[in-house]
């Protein structure tokens, strides 16, 4: 059973003033020079599954200039049942009101909280910008993870959610005040405990899980020459909330001195270190700082496929594949590898600029349906032999 | 726009909820009533102004010469007492017609962003209001289901640890997180009186 993509409809959104593209087919294709407006497009079905621009882009930046509002509505089939999602975010200009505001709807059905929007039509995004999941800092990793894990697990983005803005709490207390109250702070660690711990456990326990499938397609990709493991680096080790709080206490005097949060989910760590493990600390450095260009692009997209595979066996559905620019990208052999996997999956998004770099796949795939779409000045044309 | 219809749009538009277009809107709408109907508006504003007060005891909203009603002796089911965080939340628990216990108006939750802690709150009273009601049994913590609301509850449960006799709960959340008591509806309001979860 897979995700199907079945209708794309944009207003205001980038690029488009308005967009209908019809998405019934295995794989379909966008081919667009530079600026064309083929990242967009997944970009919009990427908002539509998790509320966030894959590009890190903010909402504002994706409404089209001088519009007031975008809207991104998609038809998909799940489980054998078609649904209608609908998110658009801006002044909506049939009220009064001027303020900026996000509306969802699933089946026409107003839906007021994110975390009963988010994982529902389920996206794995492809793109060359992956390599910073593995070459920048934490803050990447853990993005990739916390997405990942909102779309898959109900509840997790919620406590993501109530964790930042105690956070956030937190720190306004100790700029407002420089010693304060003990049991207003135990009372807002008590909060952060609750999220803290949650995040905690899933976290730890699904990278568990995540990390053999990420290293079988390491290995694939590479021919067996790379091998990494995965370790979750936390700052606050705890078995449970109680545990969870009393190591916050602890900290508690060097918080105070820095007047920051200085342990917890929000600065753990997520490691990729060289298989197998040399004994001492410094023979353990991060793929970060060894791997070369090419190990660091096997790397990040072996995460992506194993996205892929963990989605499918969560949800047991296979989620729909976004794939930008990545084709291009690749040398001959990791190409063969990646276009051999394409062969057993769902559904696959693919942009690229010229025809010849799909042609070998096109030739190969003779078997399923594919739609190719050329865009050009904004207009999105049929081009199916 | 002339000048005494700016003043009145702008003052309206003051109001919660209000913005300038429904202010505007109001505006007109007086301007075709007679000067008696807009007179007994304004009467009525003035006197609810200047005729009503908070009770010195629970917090509740109460007329100026008389009794507060929530705490009129007899009249409450005094082995229960409510700690909400606005005197409005009050009309919204009565509305459900699940509780007939006390009440005990914070005036506000906690909250380091806009600077309130303990001290602007009224917590200080509380350990007095438990001595005052010998037959208490149980506090329930109604504060709104936000990380405001939840901190205040955990501060409560701190503060009150010496009342070892005492149950302490919080109202479920069927509420979602981050909304307000004061709007939700009676039939949930009733639902998380009735699954409310016991505090250790
Ligand atoms: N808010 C916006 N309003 C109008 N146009 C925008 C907005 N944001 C981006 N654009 C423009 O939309 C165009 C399409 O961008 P997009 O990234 O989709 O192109 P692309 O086809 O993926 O290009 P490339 O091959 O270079 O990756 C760009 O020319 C960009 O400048
Ligand atoms: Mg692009
Ligand atoms: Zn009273």
């Amino acid at each position: 059973m897979h995700q199907q993509l079945l209708k794309l409809e944009l207003t205001g959104f980038r690029t488009y003033e308005t967009l209908s593209v019809p998405l019934e087919a295995e794989v379909v294709f966008f081919i667009g020079q530079n600026g064309a407006g083929k990242t967009s497009i997944l970009e919009a079905i990427g908002v539509a599954s998790v509320l966030r621009s894959f590009r890190g882009g903010n909402d504002r930046d994706m409404i089209r200039f001088g519009n007031p509002f975008y809207s991104i509505t998609v038809d998909y089939s799940s489980a054998g049942k078609n649904s209608r999602q609908h998110v658009a975010f801006g002044r909506d200009p049939s009220l009064t009101q001027q303020k900026d505001a996000r509306r969802m709807s699933l089946n026409g059905e107003k839906i007021n909280r994110s975390s009963e929007f988010i994982g529902r039509l389920q996206t794995v995004f492809f793109s060359p910008d992956d390599i910073a999941i593995v070459d920048s800092g934490p803050a990447e990793r853990r993005r990739f993870f916390d997405i990942l894990l909102s779309s898959l697990f109900p509840g997790y983005y919620e406590n993501l959610q109530n964790y930042q803005r105690t956070l956030k709490l937190r720190s306004a207390l100790f700029k407002s005040n420089s010693k304060p109250d003990n049991v207003y702070l135990s009372s807002l660690d008590k909060e952060l405990a609750k999220a803290g711990n949650v995040i905690l456990g899933r976290r730890i326990s699904f990278i568990k899980k995540f990390e053999p499938a990420f290293q079988k397609y390491v290995a694939l990709i590479s021919g067996s020459r790379d091998q990494w493991r995965i370790v979750y680096r936390p700052t606050i080790l705890a078995q449970d909330e109680r545990n969870y709080f009393q190591e916050l206490e602890k900290n508690r005097s060097k918080d105070l001195r820095l007047r920051q949060t200085t342990c917890g989910i929000h600065r753990d760590q997520i490691a990729f270190l060289p298989e197998p493990a040399g004994s001492f600390e410094e023979q353990n450095p991060d793929l970060s700082r060894i791997a070369s260009q090419g190990q660091k692009r096997t790397a990040a997209l072996a995460l992506k496929m194993a996205q892929y595979e963990l989605t499918r066996e969560v949800r047991g559905e296979r989620p729909v594949l976004l794939i930008d620019d990545v084709l291009n990208e690749l040398d001959s052999t990791r190409r063969k590898h990646f276009i051999h996997f394409l062969h057993e999956i769902g559904q696959a998004l693919i942009t690229t600029t010229d025809v010849d770099s799909i042609a070998a796949y096109l030739a190969e795939r003779k078997d399923i349906r594919t739609l190719i779409y050329k865009i050009e000045d904004n207009h999105i044309t049929l081009t199916n032999p | 726009m002339i000048p005494e219809l700016e003043r009145v749009v702008e003052q309206i538009a003051a109001l919660p909820g209000i913005g300038r277009k429904s202010a505007t809107r109001i505006a007109f709408h007086f301007l075709k009533q007679n000067q008696e109907k807009v007179e007994d508006f304004l009467t009525s504003v003035t006197q609810f102004h200047s005729k009503v007060e908070y009770c010195d005891e629970c917090g509740a909203l109460k007329s100026r010469h008389l009794h507060c009603s929530m705490c009129t002796p007899g009249q409450r089911n005094e082995t229960l007492l409510c700690v909400v965080e606005q005197p409005s939340d009050i009309f919204a628990i009565e509305a459900s017609g699940e509780y007939n216990g006390l009440y005990h108006v914070l005036m506000g939750a906690l909250s380091p962003l806009d600077g309130i802690g303990p001290d602007d709150l009224r917590l200080a009273s509380l350990p007095a209001r438990v001595h005052k009601h010998p037959a208490l049994q149980e506090i329930i913590i109604a504060t709104n289901p936000s990380i405001e609301g939840n901190t205040t509850a955990n501060y409560i449960l701190s503060m009150m640890a010496e009342f070892k006799n005492l149950k302490f709960s919080r109202i479920a959340s069927g509420l979602a997180l981050g909304s307000q008591i004061e709007y939700a509806d009676a039939r949930i309001i009733s639902q998380s009186l009735r699954a409310r979860t016991v505090l250790e």
